[in-house]
């Protein structure tokens, strides 16, 4: 609580950077999850579509 | 899943633009705090995350009333998709929090009401998606789900209102700080206009995130379909 006694702005730029580093590296991870699970499931969807169209 | 449809289209290019133009002006234009210095440029998106957060679970509660009465599973996929969506923009609010907190609180966690109801809201969510993973019957998942979602959503007024209602060191933006609040400061014009309109951007991601979940949602559910006629048609 020291930074309330001083006059100029506490140095916290590195807690800023870790701050918005947390923010877009989830929000990164969590597009590509999106592009993975999409990507697969569309795979399974032509096999599973193949195999359909081998039945009839 | 047919192709992208053009309104998606236009929805994904609008939101890396406009999330390129936050930033810009979160690092950029909004003034450097007097006092908490640059850490406190962190507050634009994790307020903004925060507010996603609870927005999905607020679409997830709407989504579960809207699957009970018409029982369309479209509507069960807009719940799991918004509730999805909301854990990790939770995820991330508190963990950006966090790291805000380190320097200005001094420590990275405390139990104060707000960081354990957002704690709270949380681990009922995650429960939603673990206890629907274990649900086979697609029916049955979905109203189980759809219950879930309109009593979990109680747990997000109580977390909106868990930094005004009790003692807690978490300040607020909207309504009065409780006195032992820290970390609270005056908001310039400028840093005003840079939190409505990261407020915004958030809104139109949020949109678009949604509405490509919602379309893988409804690929799955494809899969799944063919999957059963498949195991039918092998019996």
């Amino acid at each position: 609580m020291l930074f309330l006694l001083q006059e100029a702005p506490a140095e916290t730029t590195n807690y800023m950077i870790a701050g918005y580093t947390v923010i877009f590296g989830v929000i990164l991870l969590y597009l590509l999850s999106l592009y993975i699970r999409q990507r697969n499931l569309k795979q399974d969807l032509e096999i599973l579509e193949e195999d359909k169209q081998d039945l009839k | 899943m047919g192709p992208k449809p053009i309104g998606l289209k236009i929805l994904d290019i609008l939101s890396i633009v406009l999330l390129l133009i936050a930033t810009w002006m979160v690092f950029f234009y909004a003034p450097t705090e007097a006092v908490m210095g640059n850490v406190q440029r962190v507050f634009y998106f994790h307020v903004s995350t925060a507010w996603i957060g609870m927005l999905s679970f607020l679409v997830a509660a709407v989504a579960g009333i809207a699957y009970l009465v018409s029982k369309k599973t479209s509507w069960d996929i807009v719940e799991v998709s918004a509730v999805e969506i909301g854990i990790v923009f939770s995820l991330i609010a508190v963990a950006s929090g966090s790291i805000w907190a380190r320097p200005i609180w001094n420590t990275w966690w405390t139990w104060d009401p707000r960081l354990t109801t957002v704690t709270i809201m949380i681990l009922i969510y995650a429960a939603y998606l673990l206890l629907r993973a274990g649900i086979d019957d697609p029916g049955r998942r979905a109203r189980f789900g759809a219950v879930y979602a309109i009593l979990g959503f109680l747990s997000v007024p109580l977390t909106f209102f868990s930094a005004r209602l009790y003692r807690t060191i978490h300040p607020v933006v909207i309504g009065t700080n409780q006195p032992g609040a820290t970390g609270a400061f005056d908001m310039t014009s400028d840093m005003r206009m840079v939190f409505f309109f990261s407020l915004f951007v958030f809104t139109l991601f949020f949109a678009d995130l949604l509405w490509h979940r919602i379309r893988m949602g409804h690929l799955q559910e494809r899969v799944e379909e063919l999957k059963l006629q498949a195991s039918e048609g092998t019996d």
